[in-house]
């Protein structure tokens, strides 16, 4: 740094009696002063005093002349309801992070004192040392400085963790009142899938409530569904007015390729921007993984249609049976008008076992392609004995969906302990209560054939040694523990990748080695710059929320993007 | 202007303040009264006349209605009037032609219960206000420029670190000592509390700081005799032993410290062989040669008494500190304080009479009614918790004696035109707000000339002292509110003084003209007390925004009602 650079400003930190007066001192020396406090009025507790000792003057008297000095006084800069993160850099030059919480009263306010007339929330008054309770929204005092409303909020740990952040306290507020389609207008707000959400959401949420703390945490994804069934019932009934026409757009064309939970919500986005959309459908039916991997009992099917007609309503076409690939490829979609294309194509190709007699015997069917074959309506049965390996969510519909096929004996290896299953732990209950055996800490060793057909398996016991990078502890096969199972047919549900196929062998995209698109994870933009993508394709088999959440990142991405050219 | 009467146009204000007036006054009824007013265009009341709707609206009513004079009719000018002369000129109106009238501390809040009674009251301030915000003139601030040096009076430790801190930032500083050696009181002390670090020790950084500084001009054996001037602008003269010394100073720092208050002989039996005070007894540790096996301390002697009734603060951990020390030389030693009340405050101080305590000195308490009586080299004295007399032989009592104004402080007073108190220390401009200003800008103080202070205290203050001695000396000028006095005509003063000798502020001086003398008003050290104004027989004297006119058109309002 060079010593012209030097600043000659200061910061102090705290805006009582000391810092304000050391503030106006340095800054009637000629020195631009930045006076911060965590609060959003200056003063500290002296202002917070009826009087002072020892002349009993009354401290406003004493701290107003202060604040009229400082918020008249060029040199002063307020920086109120904030919060100093961390100092770094030397005497001369330091360098300040801080961080600012929101004013959410604008300039607009009028000051006519109606807000907190009718405010509900009341928080204690901690002007007055928690005595007594204010509302949420208050001026701290009239003779305080800056002169303003200011609206206490912190965001609550379950919107927090949500990864759409949904305003969850405002909604489950809204049902306790009684208002169920206001809720479900708040849960719409940034969620376009409620119902399927209400449905099957891994709800992070939950997880993080205060409440479940005390006893249990508040059923915000059940409530979530019971908002959404509410609806839909009057809705049946007719008691809903019919969905308006959708409007025209007025913007550009974007294309999006999978009509997925991630191209269903960026288009959603989209469209309510203002932007034309198509989304192009390779299978007969939308919403992607939802539709083909989710089994029936669920996630029943006019549940997804509910939701994707809200979508429609927007006036997104969903090209149903419309692949992207040699007929039509990417850059046809961008001679046809459209500006930008997301990627939202999921992660469907299933994952090898790699051992030993994989490629030799028939009798072989991934989970995808069989959740996919009984979703889209065939429901004959796969065999008689049926392994599935992994302990997913896909794993455990699986096995499932293959019992209630009428398979006699459904098994599950899975190399780890119950604990580690990052299936979800209610159903791997249901499947157990169902009847589905479950082999914990058991992997596959090789598949045992006879005429080409699957006969069987032999595996092998495991123990659990160190933690390995994913955090779980990484199994370990038990030497001579090997032991058989008998099977005429072997569902692998070990994880997916995209299949990326579709792409013409120029497309130019940036492909990590687990052929998902490389993105810059603020905009989801690739490499190509009208090219986005996000959901599975991405990160790989994940959760229905999080396609969601980079439907949304992507829809801002490419607004931003198309805004800008 | 207004053309209704030819008057320059008036905007009203009359503001709510929540219920704190609208509660108690008809507002409404002010607003249309205030409307029937010569010169009144605009009339509105406001929730928070201070609020930023509420000046939002002054400023946009100025600039719909072209108001030329401005009327709040809300709380006290002490808190608020600074805002609404901003919001003036920030409307393109001048400050001063701005008129605050207070209907809350005077009607509202005065007359809580006489709600129609306050509202008539109101009506007659607001009429009062108009009419004089009608002869207001305006005005500009004035500026002058700083010198940029700093006279420090005092060597003492305050005076050496407001010195050392001064020059530190570049400015030449003149140190003024009395006597002939830096270091004040501290070089009769042993070692400090609480932390039992020589006295030396700490003196020595500083003083070396002082007599390295090229850009400190040192004068001991020395004593102001002479300061004019204000602030940015003082004349000084030094008496030396050898010459008087002309200087120029843009500040002033009062560093003169204090004294330690000597008993009478006899009191207590004092008599400074084995009834000594606390800084005899400092001198003995230091030379090493203190031998005494019982000690007896007695606080508060001269202290807390009518002729002295404040307390001197210091001696009580003082005592303690010595004590302390003396158990630690000698620890058979039996050691006793004699107290009143014992002022050891804060975590540090408690914890050091803690380790007294454990170290074995013994604390007795005394109330005033039966102060201890010595003699024959015995103290005795009424244990409160006993409720019996204790006799305490003694080959040692060391009497804690209160710091008392230095000598020569009253002079001092004189000759730069500050205040002191019934005790004869120094008096600040704010108890709270301005510790370390005199009312007179330009003139700081710190340390015991202000009030009996440690050490670390004294060093606080004067490093506070020379942060806001500098602020003038950085930005180079000053610029004063030009609500001053001014001699309308030279030919009318009569040359009499009078104004020149009643000004708190030295902001007269009479000088020799060819007409003989006459006043000359220094208006950037004018404060616009208006004492002169009042006070000068031949009305020669105008207090600018307080004229005679101004006056009187608002007296005539009260009377025309």
């Amino acid at each position: 740094m060079n010593p012209q650079d030097k600043q000659s400003a200061v910061l102090v930190v705290g805006a009582g009696v000391a810092g304000m007066q050391a503030a106006l001192d340095l800054a009637d020396m000629g020195m631009k002063v930045y006076l911060l406090d965590r609060a959003p009025v200056i003063g500290g507790a002296v202002a917070q005093l009826e009087r002072t000792l020892p002349e009993g003057q009354s401290s406003s008297c004493e701290v107003g002349a202060m604040f009229d000095a400082i918020s008249h006084h060029p040199n002063i800069e307020l920086i109120t309801n904030a919060d100093l993160q961390g100092i770094s850099g030397e005497q001369g030059s330091f360098e300040i992070a801080i961080k600012k919480r929101a004013f959410r009263v604008t300039e607009k306010c009028d000051d006519c004192g109606a807000c907190y007339q009718v405010c509900p929330v009341k928080p204690y008054n901690t002007f007055n040392e928690g005595l007594t309770l204010r509302c949420a929204i208050d001026h701290q005092n009239y003779s305080f400085l800056p002169l303003i409303y200011n609206i206490e909020k912190e965001t609550p740990a379950c919107q927090e963790t949500c990864p759409v952040h949904i305003d969850i306290r405002r909604y489950v507020g809204l049902i306790a009142e009684g208002k169920f389609l206001e809720a479900l207008q708040v849960i719409r707000e940034r969620n376009p899938l409620p119902s399927i959400c209400g449905r099957v959401c891994h709800h992070p949420c939950e997880g993080m409530c205060n409440r479940g703390q005390q006893d249990e945490p508040i059923a915000i994804e059940k409530l979530k569904r019971f908002a959404v069934d509410y609806e839909m019932n009057l809705r049946r009934q007719g008691l809903l007015p019919k969905l308006s026409a959708p409007k025209k757009p007025t913007k550009e064309k974007v294309a999006i390729v999978g009509a997925g939970p991630a191209g269903l919500t960026c288009g959603h986005d989209l469209a309510k921007l203002g932007y034309e959309i198509t989304i192009f459908e390779k299978e007969s039916v939308p919403g992607g993984m939802l539709y083909l991997c989710i089994p029936e009992y669920r996630l029943p099917r006019d549940v997804i249609e509910y939701d994707v007609a809200f979508i429609r309503d927007l006036g997104v076409d969903i090209r149903l049976g419309t692949p992207i690939g040699k007929e039509l490829t990417l850059d046809d979609l961008r001679k046809q008008g459209h500006k930008a294309i997301f990627l939202g194509i999921g992660a469907h190709k299933g994952l090898k076992l790699r051992v030993p007699g994989e490629d030799e015997f028939e009798g072989f069917i991934d989970c995808i392609e069989f959740l996919k074959r009984v979703n889209l309506g065939d429901k004959s049965k796969p065999g008689k004995r049926v392994i599935v390996i992994g302990g997913g969510n896909s794993a455990v519909d699986s096995a499932r969906v293959a019992l209630r096929l009428g398979c006699d004996e459904v098994y599950i290896l899975y190399r780890r302990s119950r604990k580690e299953m990052p299936a979800n732990e209610w159903e791997v209950e249901e499947a157990e209560h169902e009847g589905v055996q479950i082999h914990y800490l058991a992997a596959p060793v090789k598949i045992l054939g006879k005429n080409g057909r699957v006969t069987g398996m032999e595996c092998t016991k495991m123990k659990l040694g160190k933690l390995d990078a994913s955090g779980r502890r990484r199994p370990i096969p038990i030497k001579g523990s090997e032991f058989t199972i008998e099977a005429d047919v072997i569902i692998p549900a070990i994880s997916q990748q995209p299949d990326i196929s579709f792409l013409s062998e120029v497309h130019g995209l940036e492909i990590s080695r687990w052929d998902s698109f490389v993105i810059d994870e603020r905009t989801m933009q690739t490499n190509l710059p009208d090219v986005y993508a996000g959901g599975d394709a991405v990160t790989g088999p994940a959760t229905v929320i999080e396609a969601i959440a980079a439907g949304h990142r992507a829809a801002s991405g490419i607004d931003r993007y198309l805004r800008a050219r | 202007m207004n053309e209704k009467r030819g008057l320059p146009s008036v905007g009203v204000f009359v503001c709510r303040c929540g219920v704190n007036i609208g509660g108690f006054l008809d507002t409404p009824a002010l607003v249309e009264y205030a409307k029937t007013l010569p010169g009144v265009v605009f009339a509105k009341e406001n929730l928070y006349t201070c609020s930023e709707s509420g000046t939002a609206e002054i400023k946009k009513a100025i600039q719909e209605n072209d108001i030329q004079r401005v009327v709040v009719a809300a709380c006290t000018p002490l808190t608020h009037e600074p805002l609404f002369r901003a919001i003036c000129q920030e409307a393109g109106v001048n400050p001063y032609l701005f008129e605050f009238v207070n209907i809350r501390e005077h009607c509202s809040w005065a007359h809580m219960k006489e709600g129609e009674e306050a509202t008539k009251k109101a009506k007659d301030l607001i009429r009062m206000g108009v009419a004089r915000a009608i002869e207001l003139e305006p005005l500009e601030s004035i500026e002058a420029e700083v010198e940029p040096s700093a006279l420090v009076i005092g060597g003492g430790i305050s005076g050496l670190v407001a010195a050392a801190s001064l020059a530190e930032r570049g400015f030449r500083v003149a140190l003024v000592e009395r006597e002939g050696e830096l270091g004040g009181m501290l070089r009769h002390l042993y070692k400090l509390y609480p932390s039992d670090v020589p006295a030396e020790e700490v003196l020595k950084p500083w003083r070396d700081k002082v007599i390295d500084n090229p850009l400190v001009d040192l004068y001991l054996e020395s004593e102001v005799i002479s300061v004019k001037g204000y602030i940015g602008n003082y004349d000084v003269v030094i008496k030396s032993p050898e010459k008087e010394i002309p200087l120029k100073a843009g500040v002033i720092i009062l560093a003169t410290g204090a004294q330690l208050w000597e008993p009478p002989e006899g009191l207590y039996g004092y008599n400074k062989k084995d009834v000594i005070t606390q800084l005899e007894l400092e001198s003995l540790l230091m030379k090493g040669k203190l031998k005494a096996d019982k000690v007896v301390m007695i606080q508060c002697v001269g202290a807390m008494s009518p002729e002295r009734s404040y307390c001197s603060r210091i001696c009580c951990v003082t005592a303690i500190k010595n004590a302390i020390l003396i158990k630690e030389l000698n620890t058979a030693a039996s050691v006793h304080i004699l107290y009143r009340q014992m002022q050891a405050y804060g975590d540090e101080y408690e914890s050091y009479l803690r380790r007294a305590k454990e170290l074995g000195v013994r604390f007795v308490n005394f109330s005033p009614e039966q102060s201890p009586v010595v003699e024959n080299q015995q103290v005795k004295v009424y244990h409160q918790l006993l409720g019996r007399e204790l006799t305490l032989p003694f080959d040692l009592l060391v009497l804690s004696t209160p710091l008392v104004t230095q000598r020569g402080s009253e002079a001092l007073a004189t000759l730069l035109k500050v205040p002191i108190d019934q005790d004869g220390f120094f008096l600040e401009a704010h108890i709270k707000l301005r510790p370390l200003d005199f009312s007179t800008d330009g003139i700081y103080l710190c340390g015991c000339a202000h009030y009996p202070a440690d050490v670390g205290e004294a060093v606080s203050q004067a490093l506070g002292a020379a942060s806001r001695a500098s602020i003038h000396l950085t930005r180079g000028y000053i610029k004063v509110e030009p609500i001053v006095s001014s001699l309308i005509d030279e030919k009318l003063c009569q040359g009499c003084g009078l104004c020149a000798g009643l000004c708190p502020y030295g902001a007269i001086e009479m000088v020799d003209t060819s007409e003989g003398k006459k006043a000359r008003i220094i208006s950037v050290a004018c404060k616009g007390c208006g004492i002169c104004a009042a006070s000068c027989y031949c009305q020669a004297i105008r207090l600018s925004h307080y004229t005679r006119e101004q006056l009187e058109a608002q007296i005539r309002a009260l009377l025309s009602a």
